[in-house]
């Protein structure tokens, strides 16, 4: 498999917009979803007539490709290399930056919760100003 | 084959029911020499995935919430789990076999019954009444309130006033404060969760960090686990517990139970002689067990009980908190609890506002997952959703049920299987909660709302397959948690449930543990 054709799959998959990057420029490890899911690239290509057909093609063009393949009897294998592709993608700094979140593990830091405020407390007094709803 | 010395009490699973019943045995009658069974191990929390920076990928692999699912992970488990068959079940049984039952992986969320669950016979003609009331069960909530460490606010009209909790309640954060605005717009009850979750420092646990992946368990201890709660002050009772041991057989003889067989970590076939056998293996572990054992009872593994569940997600222009806070722990209304018989169901639902999953969680169930669509849809929710979970409540139905296949399995027992189906009731019931929390989010101020029908994966709550009563027809066990076939023979967890209410178990299974232990004591004191 060409890099440049698993680029183009990847980013069918994953084509970024104005905040989030496309799978080539994200960081993920290409060649190792590839390496495990080699079987659904060749698929691709051979829907495609080739590498390089499905490379030229326009992005519209791809994704109706892709959706074939998703739809079709190899759609199990398909959605397994989609999953891997989402994980790599989701869990990578840049991706998760370019979403404001913090990168890394949930701890030890954790995170702030906003305190309630005056007026939830006073809608809060309203429900206990209520008669029991309990038999 | 080793045969051990004679014991008083051998107890079966280390999980909620049976870390309650035991602490409190022990207490009640210090001296008794009681062991416990456990077929998985401790989990070392310093290590829990939310340590980790790879935390994100447990949530389908050996941190899954779904046994099979960590059945197929390519490291081993922490949890000791055994294969369950659910193709004909609309619920996936979610569990964790291990010190602390499935404690460890819990979202902690921790209502009690209403007093009306324990009567439904005779309040609204359906399911059967408990053989005690709320109001007998009570103290043993309050106990079991201190045991774990409850954070939450006195004062809900939904239920009979309940103590001063032990701490205050979870920050609702911006998720809470906005949906409590549209709540109080359509004057319906919403009330911050009890939650077994520590809101500061407490009995030796610090207080939660709200990092968020709770059932990734929690590193910190903040989530109150029965490992770390009940277990240590058992221990120190006296309790033996012996890990990695998976009960085989409890030998019943002339309708006495003399003990139990079981597969130590060595491989080795270990005889318990004990004059009580007390089971609490869960939902399924409990009645796989028994009926491997031949204990009689026509009752034994029917009745099976997930509590029926839906949600749906809301997208909010303005941004929430992200997939941050005890996951299950906002608020809840019991504003449509209680029977109505406009709805044409009996019963009633619960509503729950639970918080963002995490990210990956989040944009793998989009749909569609990937292109661009994708990333606006994910763009569009991230950090601006908030889910409602619709509980409803399962009535008991013989023909849904645990039942053994003829295969055996890897841990030396019969294989189980489950039959599940979603009655017309429960999804009248479900039907009627989707459209009020579509209500409640539109009056919140969501602008899109997308609704899951039937949420398969929440099959947390396994209940009613050895079930209390008075009839041996019908029931497995009395209202002290003994079998009618074989009266030294107990069961102390969830199974025992005749109905389950709508709403989370495992308040009730604690406090189900402390009074059948309480009951035991007074017969051998």
């Amino acid at each position: 498999m060409s890099q440049e054709f698993n680029n183009a799959v990847l980013d069918t998959l994953l084509p970024g917009d104005a905040i989030l990057p496309a799978a080539s420029r994200s960081g993920i490890d290409a060649a190792s979803v590839v390496a495990v899911h080699t079987p659904i690239f060749t698929t691709i290509a051979k829907a495609a007539g080739g590498e390089t057909a499905f490379v030229a093609q326009a992005p519209e063009a791809r994704t109706a490709l892709l959706r074939e393949v998703d739809r079709g009897p190899d759609g199990v294998a398909f959605k397994a290399m989609v999953a891997a592709a989402l994980h790599d993608y989701y869990t990578s700094d840049t991706v998760v930056a370019a979403l404001g979140w913090r990168q890394g593990a949930p701890q030890p830091a954790g995170h702030k919760l906003a305190a309630t405020d005056d007026t939830t407390r006073q809608r809060l007094e309203k429900v206990k100003r209520r008669s029991r709803l309990w038999r | 084959m080793i045969r051990n010395d004679p014991v008083d009490v051998v107890v079966v699973g280390a999980g909620f029911g049976g870390a309650a019943f035991t602490w409190r045995l022990a207490s009640r009658v210090p001296g008794l020499r009681i062991v416990c069974l456990e077929r998985g191990g401790w989990v070392d929390h310093a290590t829990m995935p939310p340590t980790g920076t790879d935390w994100q990928r447990q949530t389908m692999g050996d941190w899954a919430t779904y046994p099979n699912l960590r059945l197929k992970s390519k490291n081993p488990a922490p949890s000791a789990d055994y294969p369950i068959d659910d193709a004909n079940s609309a619920f996936k049984p979610l569990m964790w076999n291990g010190v602390g039952g499935s404690t460890i992986n819990w979202a902690a969320h921790f209502p009690r019954l209403h007093p009306s669950d324990f009567r439904t016979q005779t309040l609204d003609g359906v399911g059967d009444d408990w053989p005690f009331d709320y109001f007998e069960l009570e103290p043993y909530y309050d106990q079991n309130d201190a045991m774990v460490g409850v954070s939450g606010l006195a004062g809900d009209p939904a239920y009979p006033p309940k103590p001063e909790r032990a701490m205050p309640p979870l920050p609702l954060g911006r998720l809470g404060m906005v949906a409590a605005r549209g709540f109080d717009k359509l004057g319906w009850h919403w009330w911050p969760v009890d939650a077994a979750v520590n809101s500061r420092a407490h009995d030796g646990r610090a207080g939660c960090n709200h990092c968020g992946p709770c059932l990734l368990g929690c590193p910190t201890k903040a989530k109150s686990s029965v490992d770390a709660t009940y277990w240590p002050k058992a221990l120190a009772a006296g309790v033996e517990l012996r890990t990695e041991a998976i009960v085989q057989q409890v030998n019943i003889e002339g309708g006495r139970a003399t003990g139990v067989r079981y597969r130590d970590r060595d491989g080795r076939d270990v005889v318990q002689p004990a004059s009580y056998v007390v089971v609490a293996g869960n939902g399924i572990g409990t009645p796989r067990l028994l009926l491997a054992s031949g204990l009689s009872s026509p009752a034994l593994g029917q009745n099976l009980m997930f509590h029926s569940a839906s949600y749906l997600r809301a997208m909010f222009e303005e941004e929430l908190d992200g997939p941050v806070g005890p996951v299950g722990c906002a608020l809840y209304s019991h504003e449509f609890y209680e029977t109505d018989d406009t709805r044409g169901f009996k019963r009633g639902i619960h509503l729950q506002v639970t918080r963002e999953n995490a990210l990956l969680s989040q944009a793998t169930r989009l749909e569609p997952n990937w292109g661009a669509d994708a990333h606006r849809l994910l763009r569009e929710e991230f950090r601006h959703a908030m889910t409602v979970l619709v509980m409803g409540e399962d009535l008991p139905e013989d023909h849904n049920r645990v039942t053994l296949t003829d295969k055996i399995e890897a841990d030396g027992l019969p294989g189980v299987k489950l039959d599940y189906t979603l009655s017309d009731h429960s999804r009248k019931s479900l039907d009627f909660g989707i459209a009020r929390a579509q209500e409640v989010l539109r009056a919140a101020g969501a602008h899109r709302t997308h609704t899951i029908p039937l949420a398969p994966v929440t099959g947390w709550h396994l209940l009613g397959t050895a079930r209390m009563g008075t009839d041996p027809k019908t029931s497995v066990t009395d209202g002290r948690g003994r079998c009618h076939a074989v009266p030294n023979l107990l069961v102390a967890d969830g199974s025992l449930f005749p109905t389950v209410g709508a709403v989370n178990p495992g308040s009730t299974i604690g406090a189900l543990g402390l009074k059948i232990a309480d009951d035991l004591a007074a017969d051998l004191t």
